[in-house]
């Protein structure tokens, strides 16, 4: 609660969780545990959104719990979903979604996230950003990316033309125009 | 009070008064530093020695000056040689909150649990030894050297410290600074480092924190500069593109990704980056600096950006 960052104690905690997982017999009782540190993970994050460890951590107990019983990955799409809202460029949660997202999230859905997320908010670099990663996964054949960048360059265009000073959108036109000739 | 004393000219007895008092003692809001404490040390001095007043503040008082290299020291992991930790935990900790007893004379002390050195506080330790005219005499560069190439995983990156943590363009830049310091480059495979910036490079041309990121101004530079001093420069793709996203962060001042506010530590992070690849000489500099001076803070130092409330040494400093 005082420091997010103290890394010594995240590794201490930790290393204190894994002995009670491989120790402890009771499957309820080592859920019980692993969901206890979750919540306790969600509330490190908002109040440091911006802390490595902090996200570390949950990357961990997510992947304990998945291997344990399952884990509905779903649930962290809204955590994301929520710290995006909150701050839709917080770049360590992004990293996050890209991470838990190939668990139960195809790219078209991810990428379906993206364009909502740009026409709430043209200036939304991290969004563009997101899509240049994504375009190329979901068409991976050369004619469809051809068709792939037609699209995005009549999205990228409303984009510059409701909002010809902001940045975002010229830079990611910049980037369709290069792909063009390597088709 | 946010600023500001005389916005077109900068307060430079402010600014000194600021430092010496983080050099005394840190305000509250600090104590989430207290692990990374050295790396505010080093803000500190290095802001003197850019100031071109490290000589007068702290050179010139022969106490004030031992006081400083042996509290850099007393944060040194000082394992055996003979010791298989010395060659994982090697290198410097970033404050005392580990309990450790004062050891400044690097005496041999044994292994304490969750007590190694942390990458980016050896190079923060070192650069403070070199400001202070230190010969690294009671530097222990075998151990810090060998902990380095354990610390380096099979993507190219680095960890910071040899357990569990984050690894990003952060550490490879300290890992390669620390290397250039010391003058040995066996602790670093360079092509696999090299291998994991330029799969960081963004669709921009800019380098993220690792492969997948966003461009941004912090990593383009820890990517950069740790190229240059790996001599590997010249490999960099894009580098046309990359000027312009780099031109392109100057709002006044400069920020760290696109649409975002200026802030004043982005005068290093994108300033830098640009020195390094020749096209300094792009910036409006007069924009820049009366951003600057802007972010002078009443309390002396500079804050973040327009709309931070206090200063800090890390924006100071940059």
């Amino acid at each position: 609660q005082v420091n997010g960052d103290c890394y010594t104690m995240w590794n201490f905690r930790r290393e204190t969780l894994d002995f009670l997982l491989r120790t402890e017999s009771d499957l309820a009782s080592v859920t019980k545990l692993l969901k206890n540190e979750l919540n306790f993970t969600q509330q490190a994050i908002s109040r440091n959104p911006k802390s490595y460890w902090c996200w570390n951590q949950r990357q961990w107990v997510t992947a304990e719990l998945d291997k344990l019983s399952g884990y509905d990955w779903k649930h962290e799409i809204e955590l994301c979903d929520l710290m995006l809202t909150a701050d839709s460029r917080n770049f360590h949660c992004w990293d996050y979604r890209r991470h838990i997202s190939k668990h139960c999230s195809s790219s078209q859905e991810e990428l379906d996230f993206t364009q909502k997320m740009i026409e709430k908010d043209f200036s939304n670099y991290s969004a563009w950003h997101q899509r240049s990663k994504l375009l190329p996964l979901i068409n991976p054949d050369p004619e469809s990316f051809k068709e792939a960048l037609k699209q995005e360059l009549e999205l990228v265009q409303n984009a510059f033309y409701t909002k010809p000073e902001d940045q975002s959108a010229w830079f990611y036109h910049r980037w369709l125009v290069s792909q063009i000739p390597e088709v | 009070m946010t600023t500001v004393l005389a916005p077109e000219k900068w307060n430079r007895k402010a600014t000194l008064t600021y430092l010496k008092m983080g050099l005394d003692a840190l305000p509250e809001p600090f104590q989430t530093q207290e692990s990374n404490k050295l790396t505010i040390v080093y803000f500190i001095l290095s802001a003197y020695d850019v100031m071109g007043a490290l000589d007068s503040t702290i050179l010139s008082k022969p106490e004030l000056s031992s006081q400083i290299v042996d509290y850099v020291y007393s944060l040194q992991v000082s394992l055996s040689p003979d010791s298989p930790d010395s060659n994982v935990c090697g290198g410097f900790r970033g404050g005392t909150n580990n309990g450790n007893p004062w050891n400044p004379s690097c005496k041999v002390t044994e292994k304490i649990e969750w007590d190694y050195g942390h990458l980016a506080n050896t190079y923060v330790a070192l650069a403070i030894l070199k400001m202070m005219g230190d010969d690294f005499g009671k530097v222990n560069k075998q151990s810090i050297i060998a902990s380095i190439k354990n610390l380096q995983l099979e993507d190219g990156s680095f960890r910071s410290i040899p357990i569990d943590s984050e690894s990003d363009m952060r550490f490879i830049y300290c890992a390669a600074v620390i290397s250039h310091m010391l003058n040995d480059w066996s602790g670093i495979d360079i092509d696999r480092a090299t291998r994991y910036i330029l799969a960081s490079q963004a669709y921009d041309g800019a380098f993220g924190q690792g492969p997948g990121l966003e461009g941004h101004g912090g990593s383009t530079y820890c990517a950069l500069a740790a190229l240059k001093l790996m001599g590997r420069l010249d490999d960099l793709p894009k580098r046309d593109q990359l000027i312009f996203w780099l031109t392109q962060r100057q709002v006044t001042g400069f920020q760290g990704r696109i649409n975002k506010d200026p802030d004043t530590c982005y005068s290093w992070w994108i300033g830098a980056s640009l020195h390094i690849l020749d096209s300094f000489q792009f910036v409006d500099q007069k924009n820049l600096q009366s951003f600057i001076l802007e972010c002078q803070s009443g309390f002396g130092g500079f804050i973040k950006c327009l709309d931070s409330k206090y200063p800090d040494p890390l924006h100071t400093y940059f």
